[in-house]
């Protein structure tokens, strides 16, 4: 098939998370296990369809793909694992939407998953060798400076950034899969344990337990299902490196996969109806808002405090509950974002659906390495069409 | 490295000595070898200036490494090169504002970097 002229578009025909939470009573495997074939069966597809399994995690260890595959019965397939960070779902996924638009394979599960637990409580351990960290970096802190950086350039008060975590608990209040579903006031996020000036708690994302899973395929009949969701660009890219100056409040890799992203895919931020972005903390929010143009830089605030990020707003975001409230289990994350945007594209929320969507955009971008933005940032657009 | 004493005289200004590419006219701290531009392996080293200024700061108030709270800020040097470390006087009502200038020193027994601001140095309104 290498080599066939007609490459055919990926369409998405199966997605299915597991709730994300702490489970420290389970394991990765079942965690992964449990949305990989949920994800098939929502594909009205069975094991021996799949062709191939790709897996994304960061902190589990070496051939967590096969130790999925041989719990479920897809052992001897080729399996694939990446690892990168924050990005390492979408990152499986970017190579299987490659792998089956070029005709290697027809049908790829792509599993993310991640088990926090497993590995103690408190803040996530980074980089023992980084310089930054060696001298009392911490993922807070950086999400600090950047929440300082934007407040310095563009004006404002804490409270206007740590409104993103108020939206998001209202949506996560509608999502059972969610971490944290009780709502929150903005008193009680400005009110809760300061972490690091000045981001309190209820502004960074917990960690979390979960996996989420989705199928694609190059198979025709996708196309004559109208549930299946069609995937019209996958960019990953790594941050650039810079030993001076950076503008601490505009995340380069991420508007530079934007624009590839937007471009490949042929449309514009006004033709985005719904968005995953990656709020592992409330200014990350804010600076996605305006990386993917869906307000003017220096106007993120002021989008989610006019409600413009809602349900009900002009382009809705993270309407599952986000990182800030879905949960965070690293692997796990751009999967889960394109599920959620998949189940939007379908009409399947529920009470957090965005009447009428049919582009949907996910974002996912981390890893603290010095000098870097971030490590790795993914950008996926998908359409329902 | 040179050491120096500030005119306070309680704390030795040490310079933080990194790498430089002559072709590339880059500076780099941490040293490193190789410069990631032209290649070139055999970097020499390089003294920045020992002040820098403020870029943003914060303080860490959850954290392992060391005791908390402390305030972190990343400097600019001349030569473009930034540097993140701790401002040891720091307090909480003398805050750190974009702008100041900070001084290098090294911790006496790991050598480590750690820097101090002059907080007279707080940029005015039109500055700002």
């Amino acid at each position: 098939m290498a080599g066939s002229a007609a490459a055919t578009t990926p369409r998405i025909v199966g997605a299915a998370t597991t709730p994300f939470g702490k489970f420290r009573d389970r394991t990765l495997e079942s965690l992964a296990v449990e949305a990989g074939i949920a994800a098939v069966r929502d594909a009205g597809l069975q094991r021996a369809d799949i062709d191939a399994l790709f897996s994304g995690n960061a902190y589990a260890g070496s051939l967590v793909g096969q130790r999925i595959g041989k719990e479920m019965g897809l052992d001897g397939l080729p399996c694939y694992n990446f690892e990168n960070a924050c990005a390492s779902g979408a990152s499986a996924l970017a190579q299987a939407y490659r792998s089956v638009r070029n005709g290697e394979f027809t049908t790829v599960l792509v599993i993310g998953v991640e088990q926090l637990s497993a590995l103690g409580g408190g803040l996530l351990p980074i980089g023992p060798g980084d310089p930054e960290i060696k001298a009392g970096l911490t993922m807070p802190a950086a999400y600090a400076m950047r929440t300082e950086s934007w407040l310095s350039r563009f004006g404002g008060k804490p409270e206007d950034i740590a409104q993103v975590s108020v939206k998001s608990r209202d949506a996560a209040s509608r999502n059972p899969n969610a971490q944290y579903r009780t709502p929150v006031t903005i008193d009680e996020v400005m009110e809760s344990r300061l972490v690091a000036d000045p981001i309190t708690l209820l502004q960074m994302c917990p960690n979390a337990d979960g996996a989420a899973a989705v199928v694609v395929t190059s198979d025709p009949a996708a196309a004559g299902d109208a549930r299946s969701i069609e995937v019209l660009s996958s960019v990953v890219l790594s941050g650039q490196f810079f030993q001076g100056w950076r503008d601490m409040a505009w995340p380069d890799i991420t508007l530079r996969a934007v624009e590839q992203a937007y471009g490949s895919a042929g449309i514009t931020a006004r033709d985005v109806d719904v968005a995953e972005v990656h709020d592992a903390a409330a200014i990350g929010e804010v600076m996605y808002y305006e990386a993917l143009g869906l307000c003017e830089r220096g106007e993120g605030a002021s989008f989610v405090l006019s409600g413009q990020s809602a349900l009900a707003g002009k382009t809705a975001v993270n309407t599952g509950g986000g990182l800030l409230s879905r949960g965070h289990p690293l692997g796990a994350t751009g999967v889960v974002q394109v599920v959620e945007l998949v189940a939007q594209l379908r009409g399947e929320t529920g009470a957090n659906q965005v009447e009428g969507a049919r582009v949907g955009v996910a974002h996912c971008t981390g890893g603290g390495i010095w000098g870097v933005d971030n490590g790795a940032a993914a950008v996926h657009v998908l359409a329902r069409r | 490295m040179t050491t120096t004493t500030t005119d306070a005289g309680t704390e030795a200004v040490v310079p933080l000595t990194g790498t430089h590419c002559s072709a590339c006219d880059r500076s780099f701290w941490p040293a490193r070898d190789l410069c990631p531009t032209c290649w070139a392996n055999d970097l020499p080293a390089h003294d920045l200036a020992p002040t820098g200024t403020v870029a943003t700061w914060t303080v860490v108030r959850m954290g392992k490494l060391f005791e908390v709270p402390y305030a972190l800020c990343y400097a600019d040097f001349e030569g473009d090169v930034r540097v993140l470390g701790r401002v040891v006087n720091w307090a909480e009502d003398a805050p750190l504002a974009p702008g100041m200038t900070v001084t290098t020193h090294a911790d006496a027994e790991t050598g480590d970097h750690y820097f101090t601001v002059d907080h007279a140095s707080a940029p005015t309104e039109q500055e700002a």
